[in-house]
């Protein structure tokens, strides 16, 4: 049952406005108030504002009384409080301290660091309201910001009821409606601190690229890739102060999809500006494989040493350091490329991307739905054809090549989304996504096998790898073969599904829908 | 979380002293802490300033028509709520007795609490019932203050028999002295006596104090009014010593 909280801001013109508040108040109900104190408040969420879909809001409020402490108000109303030291943000979750905060969003974040969001500086005193017994029934804080503060918010004060006494505090915020100069909205002081900072929930996302079908191709698939482009921009920072290792993702898988769309849909574009990307973007690909290939190992190495059956997962730490400084060693040369110019002139290349007067290539497919249509069709024949022609003792570069054809397939789905039917689209996406999966397994587990093997021998070379770590690494390999193993059974099952006539036929109707 | 239990089948020994000012302490190291008033009288209630009233009363609560969550208020003090007293609890034993497997109707009403509270402490009226059994089997621990003298200590090796006995996981047994009366002979004799002679008993005695006495006065605990008294560093010591 979340306690109702209001939220009242003062009118700018209006100077008394908060004392007239609490003036009103003590005609009706016993108030007391504490001595103002100064207060820093900073607000922390994950770049994909995890906490925030999870209904949580963290604060580090910093003030002369009370220390550092970390508060955390869950959606029905708990908090939780934990005094911290200075902590250095963004801050990935073992940057944190034991303690109640940190265990109750451990699980939400994840891998995710934490990032300051919104701060403000404030005078607070917090108020009481007591009922005839003088027991506290609602408590509220008024706060105003410094005028030279960075954020400049209006004197606010905010009114939450005791656990219990919902009826009283309901009592209370109708009393302060009727005072002039204070008025009532519907966000709190941390939603407004967003927004005087200019974030809003959700700005990770970029904005939905709108498509019709009767629109021009060349101006649907410049959306895309302009939308691709944001994702770049927008997670740069973050990969270069190596945040967490989300940003590098994100920004690399972007970096995919437009280069899938340049290919798969270029050719309606007009060709010189699409060519001169393309070399970029097989670049900047490859350019950031080692880092993230490593950032794959190092995430994935507490399950596979849970898997071991004979070593101790400590056995594995020599590896781990090992992983740990080839990614220092890796991510130095990525941030160089990105600081370079040759990256500068890539992003401006992509900028320049479908805004050229320059007629685009001649062609037939002129709409955004035929050539969606066209492109899924093609995608999906590729797809059913080379599945049906693996056999038990197909060449594993078979089962490879099907993955990047799925891939091809995925991206201009997600592409061609809007255009799509979504219970329709859901259930396409679902059928390649099981493909995917196994297929992503087998190939997966055979790259990370060989580069266990590769790595122990490296190891083994310089002699950072003592014995149980080699044999250690020994049972990973083993692990990662029966997990390809595994795959390669599970393929002929999951190929089925989705060369069924039932998958066909909802493929179809996908497509049908896009032409429009 | 943690279920402790005020415990003791004589009145006015201190069980609802002790709940109160533990349940203060354990929220002030930052537990999220739960005191339920089982006491029909509602003294602990009266303590925290709450309105000995619950929507629906003791039957509402025992045959869930109504929910736990929504009787409970909040104190003065953070992290720490309480579960108000109602005088229809003076029927407990008839609307427990009623239910299936009575004795632990408890132990399952409270188990959805666990999510939100990491300590409970039960504040139990004196005399044997369903209420008290019941009690035993939702408890981790039983706080028993004890008066001194000798029978004090003959009733508690009953219960340490009787808690031994029960077809289930038995509840700890912290027994201490309460309201000890250093001017009088008999208790300091008392007390140094059998807390030599015993292990069974807790180091820490709360003494007869007159800031104890002062709690329905000033209705807080005594950590509040009295921060620097005797009693409430006993309180502390006591607490602290169930910690360890
Ligand atoms: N250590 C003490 N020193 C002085 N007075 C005390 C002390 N402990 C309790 N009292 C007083 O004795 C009375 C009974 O105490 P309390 O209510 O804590 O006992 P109880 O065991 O809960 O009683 P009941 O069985 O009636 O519920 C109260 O008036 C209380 O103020
Ligand atoms: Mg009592």
């Amino acid at each position: 049952m979340p306690d109702a909280t209001a939220y009242f801001v003062a009118d700018d013109a209006d100077t008394v406005g908060l004392a007239s508040a609490l003036d009103a108040l003590a005609q009706r109900f016993s108030v007391e108030q504490s001595v103002a104190r100064s207060l820093l408040r900073t607000w922390l969420d994950t770049d994909d504002w995890l906490l925030h879909k999870a209904g949580m809001v963290l604060e580090q409020r910093e003030s002369t009384t009370d220390g550092l402490r970390l508060i955390l108000r869950r959606a029905e109303g708990r908090e939780h409080t934990q005094p911290v030291e200075v902590i250095t943000w963004p801050a990935r979750i073992d940057a944190l301290p034991p303690g109640p905060v940190r265990a109750q969003i451990e699980g939400v974040v994840g891998i995710r660091a934490l990032l300051p969001v919104a701060s403000l500086r404030a005078l607070r005193r917090d108020v009481r309201v007591m009922n005839e017994d003088r027991k506290t029934v609602v408590r509220m804080a008024i706060e105003s910001s410094p005028k030279s503060g960075a954020t400049q918010l209006p004197d606010h004060l905010t009114v939450s009821a005791v656990r219990g006494y919902q009826a009283q505090a309901d009592r209370v915020t109708a009393r302060l409606a009727t005072v002039t100069g204070i008025f009532a909205v519907a966000t709190s002081p941390y939603e407004q601190a967003l927004q005087a900072n200019g974030r809003v929930f959700g700005d990770d996302v970029p904005t939905p690229v709108e498509m019709s079908a009767s629109m021009p191709a060349r101006n649907a698939v410049t959306a895309v890739i302009h939308s691709f482009l944001s994702t770049v921009e927008r997670t740069l920072g973050g990969v270069i102060s190596d945040i967490d290792t989300e940003f590098l993702h994100d920004f690399r898988v972007a970096i995919r999809r437009s280069r899938s769309t340049l290919k798969l849909s270029g050719d309606v574009l007009a060709s010189g500006p699409a060519e001169q990307l393309s070399p970029d973007l097989k670049w900047l690909g490859d350019l950031t494989s080692p880092t993230r290939d490593l950032d794959v190992y190092i995430l994935g190495l507490p399950d596979m040493a849970d898997g071991l059956q004979s070593a101790a997962p400590a056995d594995l730490d020599p590896f781990r350091d090992y992983l740990l400084s080839r990614r220092r060693t890796e991510f130095r040369l990525l941030v160089r490329a990105l600081r370079s110019a040759r990256f500068r002139r890539a992003l401006d290349h992509w900028r320049a991307l479908g805004l050229e007067t320059e007629p685009s290539n001649p062609g037939k497919l002129t709409s955004a739905g035929e050539l969606a249509a066209d492109r899924l069709s093609r995608a999906h024949r590729r797809v059913t054809k080379r599945g049906s022609a693996i056999g038990a003792d197909s060449a594993p570069e078979e089962l490879h090549d099907l993955r990047k054809r799925c891939k091809e397939l995925r991206y201009l789905l997600e592409i061609f989304r809007p255009l799509h039917d979504p219970a329709t689209h859901r259930a396409v996406l679902r059928d390649l996504k099981a493909l995917q999966e196994v297929l992503g397994e087998f190939q997966d587990s055979e790259v990370q096998g060989l580069a266990v093997r590769e790595f122990a021998l490296t190891m083994l070379s310089t002699g950072s790898a003592p014995a149980r770590t080699v044999l250690a690494m020994g049972e990973l390999a083993a692990q990662l073969s029966a997990h390809q193993r595994h795959a390669r059974t599970a393929f002929a099952g999951s190929f089925a599904v989705f060369n069924s006539a039932d998958s066909k036929r909802r493929f179809r109707e996908v497509t049908r829908g896009s032409s429009g | 979380m943690r279920v402790l239990a005020t415990y003791n089948i004589k009145g006015g020994v201190g069980k609802t002293s002790t709940a109160v000012n533990l349940a203060y302490l354990s929220a002030r190291d930052g537990s999220r802490t739960l005191l339920w008033d089982l006491d029909p009288q509602g003294a602990a209630s009266f303590i925290f300033r709450i309105k000995p009233r619950v929507k629906g009363g003791g039957k509402g609560l025992v045959r869930r028509t109504s929910s736990l969550e929504d009787a409970i208020k909040g104190t003065d003090f953070d992290d720490l709520d309480l579960l108000p007293a109602d005088f229809s609890y003076r029927n407990l034993d008839l609307l427990l007795d009623a239910q299936r497997k009575p004795v632990r109707r408890l132990r399952q009403l409270l188990r959805p609490l666990a999510e939100d509270y990491d300590t409970v402490i039960l504040d139990c009226p004196p005399g044997i019932s369903l209420v008290s059994e019941s009690v035993m089997y939702a408890a981790d621990t039983l706080l028993i203050p004890l008066i001194p003298a000798r029978l004090s200590l003959r009733t508690f090796d009953q219960l340490t028999d009787f808690v031994k006995a029960l077809d289930d996981r038995p509840p700890s047994l912290a027994a201490f002295f309460s309201m000890v009366d250093r001017r009088k002979r008999l208790h300091r004799d008392v007390v140094t006596a059998l807390t030599a002679e015993r292990d069974d008993l807790l180091r820490t005695a709360i003494p007869n104090a007159t800031a104890i006495e002062q709690m329905a006065e000033q209705r807080a605990p005594v950590g509040v009014f009295a921060p620097r008294s005797v009693a409430a560093a006993c309180y502390e010591a006591l607490w602290a010593e169930l910690q360890t």
